[in-house]
């Protein structure tokens, strides 16, 4: 009995193993989208002067996920107290986060948006907002 | 008084039927248009093919097609387009739509989808080109495992579509090209090539060992065709005794991680071969020397590729949006050209949609889809400098380009 255990343990760790390195060989399989930072940067096309009661609980579901990032945590909360403008406390943990990534990575890039967010959107700013929802 | 009178009633008479008579006759416009160019463009936004015309650079049509392009091929004599959806939708469906050539009048008229028809997870076009079989437009349906061929020369909308159908060894993705008298079908996931005989649809062998197949190309000189696998390519013969052949393998060059998954046709016999995503080198060989070998060509990060139909040029643009020019032959750099701001963030292209920007040449002249900013850079490479954007709107992507002369030249 205990060898029957032993033996379906281990081939499911095998099956594990396999299934695992299967998604990273496998050419044109669903890569990892970046589902949080599309969240945000959805919400952020729209934005206007602060974030409604629904993009709030959005934020939120973003703050208490286990996958979410400390950086996207701290982008996710500073859009969540913008009041037409982004807070001055916000913007200096979003100014860490653009010094400390590539500069064309999409985490920099949405960490810009935010940061120099001012009652709306700009129009070269949604398109950026927009190529990310669209790329995924 | 009586002239005053008949001269009322003439006057009367040849003024009333303009009014009376309704759907009166119409001057008709011609909708021909002298274009040198047309470029079909895959905007993946709503999922539409935009015709751009040049010279004059204009976008003459929005042609509404099923959304999620994946793949924008021409046919073998460049009536049709054919617009194939990716696997982001649940609905798998392939759109035929004119290209407007002209041929009597050798000009352009307004492209239009002719029929959208059902096909399991289509593919099979290379190169911008559809598959063929016997000169036939051929979809292999990854789905279904089948190599439709479409027999009807002239496709219109409401005509039976008479198609032949090949069976193909398993469901999986395919990289395929028509040999002699035999068609080659290279399975990614089962890792072989299936060799089929054209005139009975019989497989003819299997040639295995050849793990993630991804990617092939033909030598046309030698008829000899490449398929890449996960360490090495196969090289496999086409003609007289090398008929379905194992020739060669040819290892990757050591260290540098993944292999082959498309090839660019270079100067000469050389052919320049690439991963997929952003990549880091491209590796180059000369099917002129035996044995074959590979050799590195490391490019700035690069997101996209392509060489100029003569050879002439390897287009290599970096992820910050400089279009690198190399020699085609021995990848010498010649020249950088700034055409967009940098692409932000990852560009992983899965089988959902196209969202890759794409390269396309002729004579000299680059376009480059620039999908971040929703334009297209048309750039003059000779001179090494962007002659002009023109805005699509949308996230441009795939490009079919159709030159007036070259449809000429193929139909005389």
């Amino acid at each position: 009995m205990n060898k029957s255990i032993k033996i379906l343990f281990l081939g499911m760790i095998a099956v594990f193993i396999g299934t695992f390195f299967q998604s990273n060989i496998s050419a044109h399989a669903d890569h990892d989208k970046d589902a949080i930072i599309i969240k945000m940067a959805d919400i952020m096309i729209n934005l206007e002067h602060f974030p409604t009661v629904d993009e709030k609980k959005k934020l939120q579901s973003v703050l208490d996920s286990a996958s979410s990032t400390d950086q996207e945590k701290i982008i996710a909360n500073a859009i969540m107290h913008i009041q037409h403008k982004s807070r001055v406390e916000d913007q200096d943990k979003l100014q860490i986060i653009i010094d400390n990534t590539v500069a064309t990575s999409t985490v920099s890039a949405l960490a810009k948006i935010v940061q120099s967010f001012s009652h709306g959107i700009s129009r070269t700013d949604k398109r950026k907002l927009q190529t990310i929802k669209f790329k995924g | 008084m009586f002239i005053r009178i008949i001269s009322l009633i003439v006057l009367f008479l040849s003024y009333a039927p303009n009014h009376v008579f309704g759907h009166g006759a119409v001057q008709r416009a011609s909708e021909l248009k002298d274009s040198e160019i047309r470029l079909f463009v895959a905007d993946n936004m709503n999922g539409s093919v935009v015709v751009v015309d040049f010279p004059d650079g204009e976008v003459t049509h929005r042609v509404s097609t099923s959304p999620s392009i994946m793949i924008l091929a021409s046919n073998k004599d460049n009536k049709y387009i054919y617009a194939m959806r990716g696997r982001d939708t649940d609905d798998d469906l392939t759109s035929i739509l004119s290209t407007g050539f002209d041929l009597e009048e050798k000009q352009f008229r307004k492209p239009h989808v002719i029929r959208t028809i059902k096909t399991d997870t289509p593919g099979g076009p290379r190169d911008s080109k559809m598959a063929t079989v016997g000169g036939y437009d051929a979809i292999l349906t990854e789905g279904e495992a089948e190599v439709v061929v479409i027999m009807s020369d002239d496709i219109d909308g409401y005509s039976e579509l008479k198609t032949k159908r090949y069976k193909i060894a398993a469901p999986d993705h395919y990289h395929y090209l028509e040999g002699e008298t035999y068609l080659y079908i290279g399975h990614l996931f089962n890792g072989f090539v299936q060799v089929l005989d054209r005139s009975t649809g019989e497989e003819v062998k299997r040639i295995k060992g050849c793990p993630m197949l991804h990617g092939m190309t033909e030598d046309e000189e030698s008829g000899r065709l490449i398929f890449s696998c996960a360490r090495d390519v196969i090289v496999v013969g086409t003609l007289g005794a090398e008929k379905a052949k194992l020739i060669a393998r040819i290892p990757y060059p050591e260290n540098t991680g993944r292999g082959c998954a498309a090839f660019l046709k270079g100067e000469g016999r050389v052919q320049w071969c690439y991963t997929e995503g952003i990549i880091p080198r491209l590796y180059r060989i000369d099917l002129s020397q035996e044995p074959y070998q590979f050799t590195t060509l490391s490019v700035a990060s690069s997101i996209q590729q392509n060489s100029t139909d003569d050879g002439k040029y390897l287009m290599v643009l970096s992820k910050q949006g400089v279009l690198y020019l190399y020699h085609g032959r021995d990848g010498t750099l010649i020249k950088e050209i700034k055409v967009s701001e940098p692409f932000l963030g990852d560009w992983f292209e899965d089988v959902g949609k196209a969202i890759l920007p794409d390269i396309e040449s002729h004579n000299g002249v680059a376009y480059i889809t620039l999908t971040h900013e929703g334009r297209i850079a048309e750039i003059d490479l000779e001179q090494g400098k962007v002659k002009r954007y023109i805005d699509i709107g949308g996230f441009p992507t795939r490009i079919v380009l159709l030159a007036k002369e070259t449809l000429i030249e193929a139909s005389n």
